[in-house]
């Protein structure tokens, strides 16, 4: 019998050593994993959180849907917890670690088939190891004129992960699950369940109605643990005409409030079609250059050195990432219409002609074409450790709003010596305003404060009424309390009636049998 | 010798080179001799990082990969690198984060070995770094199975493809 490291809670060595054994008769010898060196980059983490408490106790990585229903089925057998994760990319919310400890690792890694692009229709069915590359490079291969919408982390990171965790990307089909259509689901019992149309033999508009027929079940598969996601449609935007992105920038960190009400007509109306992006300056500064070429002091960065910083970088407080997208002569009209709503607002606007060889207008204009960039890792080299968290509340699209929301996240995170590292990703009516709380990682203390300083933010924004859209492993339990008990309880209750033996990523989003 | 190559590129440079060994000779991979005697050094294109990677190719026969967050490219390479690989490095955080996804991709694994701040450097530093790199690599080192506390913005580091 193997020794193994950790074991599943409840399990015995024995049961888990006869179902590793199990597991291996299905997907091989070459992908069952659970030596300690094997396990180590499925415990590698940002978040402040010990690691002990999300280590695996093995990892499989099933090719097919087959395999993956013949895994849930041991795992059901031996009441083992499973933890699904499609490539594993969720940098600062987790990244592939489990929730609890001693679950296995699904890693579907090896399901990375692009089953379908129709090129006529904008549709797309994908495996979950199926990276933003990956579909890309089909695309440009097979000369399809169709757009992703990717996040940052763009080329590493999985399609359906993304869209299931309820990611973002950048041009107006940012929002990721909205702009999906069917899933493949394998639930606890081992039953495959095709959402939306799917379920109909035949049926050819699986990919181009989301609704199908009855209760519209999709989303309690997005942020959850009913069941695993083993196929997703999406829909991809046609290569327009044409594009223009351009910068907005404000000057001072108060002009948010401006920012976000001249903003919200024009989002609302679609004249800027895009998932647009308001940066903090220290968002941007932090992807470029290094915090110690500032400032070296103790506590959050000074205001002294962020104006320094924008004066060298030629950046705002604030800067809107936006597009126009369409004919030309569409663009021209609408171009007329968001220049003369910042007309006399202090703001200034620039374009690409006005930016050529800044690296920074290069990956905000590459990501609001879907095009793929790793720039944006450059925010862990601002304060170096490899810590980072990502909080991540939503706000009405008011600039009062905004505003207030910035006052608070700047004032505690000052009380603990991090700074405000931020944007809003401003979608049609909110803004999810996402803070990374970047910090040394390899300081204990530095870690310990980052945890307590993440536990304040959640603590007095929830008491204004503020909710996160997101959380990482280590706080959806807390984040899932303050969304009320009801909610709690009928989360439960569906987990209860689909997975009664609660194997499928217990605690992912506070959701336990 | 820098690489700077496409993922295709990559494949075909690699395996029409004269493979790489550790230098002097006699030194081998102890247990791990028969897993890998080929060597990558992976650096940024930054003054320090340079300063290790000349370090590190006068004890080591190696090439050396250029990796660079604002060139995708530099990264897909670590794809196509063939099985058996080591690399050694001293890059930043964001760098380090990326090339560990790659060689996680290719079921490897990455180890920090040390940490230094980017122009503040001794010759006797580099040393340490690049042996503490060797020796963990070589898993000779009690450390080698942890991850190492310090400070500083540039991270040493091995990994095994």
């Amino acid at each position: 019998m193997a020794d193994f490291n950790i074991l599943p809670q409840g399990i015995s060595a024995q049961d888990f050593g006869n179902a590793i054994d199990e597991y291996a008769a299905v997907v091989g010898d070459d992908n069952v994993f659970v030596s300690a060196e094997n396990l180590a980059s499925y415990n590698k983490i940002m978040i402040p959180a010990d690691n002990f408490d999300h280590a695996p106790s093995a990892a499989i990585a099933p090719a097919s849907t087959e395999e993956v229903q013949a895994i849930i089925n041991i795992c059901d057998k031996y009441t083992i917890p499973v933890w699904p994760i499609s490539t594993g990319k969720n940098f600062g919310y987790g990244s592939a670690a489990c929730a609890t400890r001693g679950q296995i690792i699904l890693d579907l890694r090896r399901m990375n088939r692009i089953l379908e692009v129709d090129a006529d229709l904008g549709t797309a069915l994908v495996e979950p190891g199926v990276t933003y590359q990956q579909l890309k490079d089909y695309l440009v291969e097979n000369n399809i004129p169709l757009w992703l919408s990717p996040p940052a982390p763009s080329a590493i990171a999985s399609p359906l992960g993304n869209a299931i965790d309820r990611g973002v990307g950048y041009t107006p089909y940012g929002d990721n699950f909205f702009f999906s259509c069917g899933m493949e689901v394998v639930l606890a019992n081992g039953e495959i369940l095709r959402t939306g149309m799917g379920g109909m033999p035949n049926s050819n508009t699986w990919q181009v109605f989301k609704w199908g027929y009855g209760p519209y079940l999709d989303g309690i598969f997005t942020q959850s643990n009913y069941g695993v996601v083993t196929k997703l449609g999406m829909w991809l935007m046609p290569e327009p005409p044409a594009f223009k992105p351009f910068v907005i920038r404000f000057p001072n960190d108060s002009d948010i409030e401006k920012a976000i009400d001249i903003m919200r007509p024009l989002r609302i109306a679609q004249i800027i079609p895009n998932a647009v992006v308001i940066a903090h300056a220290l968002w941007e500064g932090g992807s470029e250059v290094v915090r110690s070429d500032y400032y070296q002091g103790e506590g959050s960065i000074s205001d002294e050195a962020v104006e320094r910083m924008k004066a060298d970088l030629g950046m705002g407080a604030w800067n809107i990432y936006a597009g126009l997208y369409g004919t030309p002569e569409q663009i021209e009209l609408n171009w007329n219409i968001v220049t003369g709503a910042f007309a006399g607002s202090g703001a200034t606007i620039q374009e690409e002609a006005d930016l050529v060889g800044n690296s920074t207008f290069d990956y905000r204009a590459k990501l609001m074409r879907g095009d793929m960039t790793l720039k944006e890792f450059g925010l862990y080299n601002w304060r170096g450790g490899g810590g980072s968290a990502w909080f991540a509340p939503v706000a009405q699209a008011k600039g009062s709003e905004g505003l207030r929301q910035m006052e608070l996240a700047k004032e505690i995170l000052g009380r603990y010596g991090f700074d405000y590292v931020a944007e809003y990703i401003v979608g049609w009516r909110e803004g999810h305003h996402i803070i990374d709380l970047l910090f040394n990682r390899n300081d204990p203390e530095e870690a310990q404060r980052a945890n307590q300083c993440f536990n304040e933010l959640l603590d007095e924004f929830t008491a204004r009424g503020w909710g996160s859209y997101r959380t990482n492993i280590a706080f959806m339990d807390k984040v899932a309390d303050s969304f009320g008990t009801v909610k709690k309880d009928v989360n439960q209750s569906i987990k209860r009636a689909l997975d009664p033996k609660g194997i499928i990523a217990p605690g992912k989003s506070g959701i336990y049998t | 010798m820098k690489l700077k190559l496409s993922r295709r590129q990559t494949m075909q440079m690699l395996t029409s080179l004269p493979f790489f060994h550790f230098s002097p000779k006699a030194v081998a991979f102890s247990h791990r001799t028969e897993q890998s005697e080929a060597v990558v050094l992976v650096t940024l294109n930054s003054p320090t990082s340079q300063a290790f990677a000349h370090k590190a190719s006068s004890m080591l026969d190696s090439v050396q990969l250029v990796v660079d967050i604002n060139q995708i490219d530099t990264f897909s390479s670590l794809n196509s690198l063939p099985k058996n690989i080591l690399l050694i490095g001293l890059i930043s955080e964001a760098e380090k984060i990326l090339v560990d996804t790659f060689v996680q991709n290719r079921r490897g694994y990455l180890k920090t070995s040390g940490y230094l701040h980017e122009g503040n450097y001794t010759a006797s530093k580099l040393d340490e770094l690049l042996d503490a790199s060797i020796q963990h690599a070589m898993g000779t080192s009690k450390a080698s199975h942890t991850e190492v506390l310090g400070a500083g913005n540039l991270s040493s580091f091995f990994a095994y493809i």
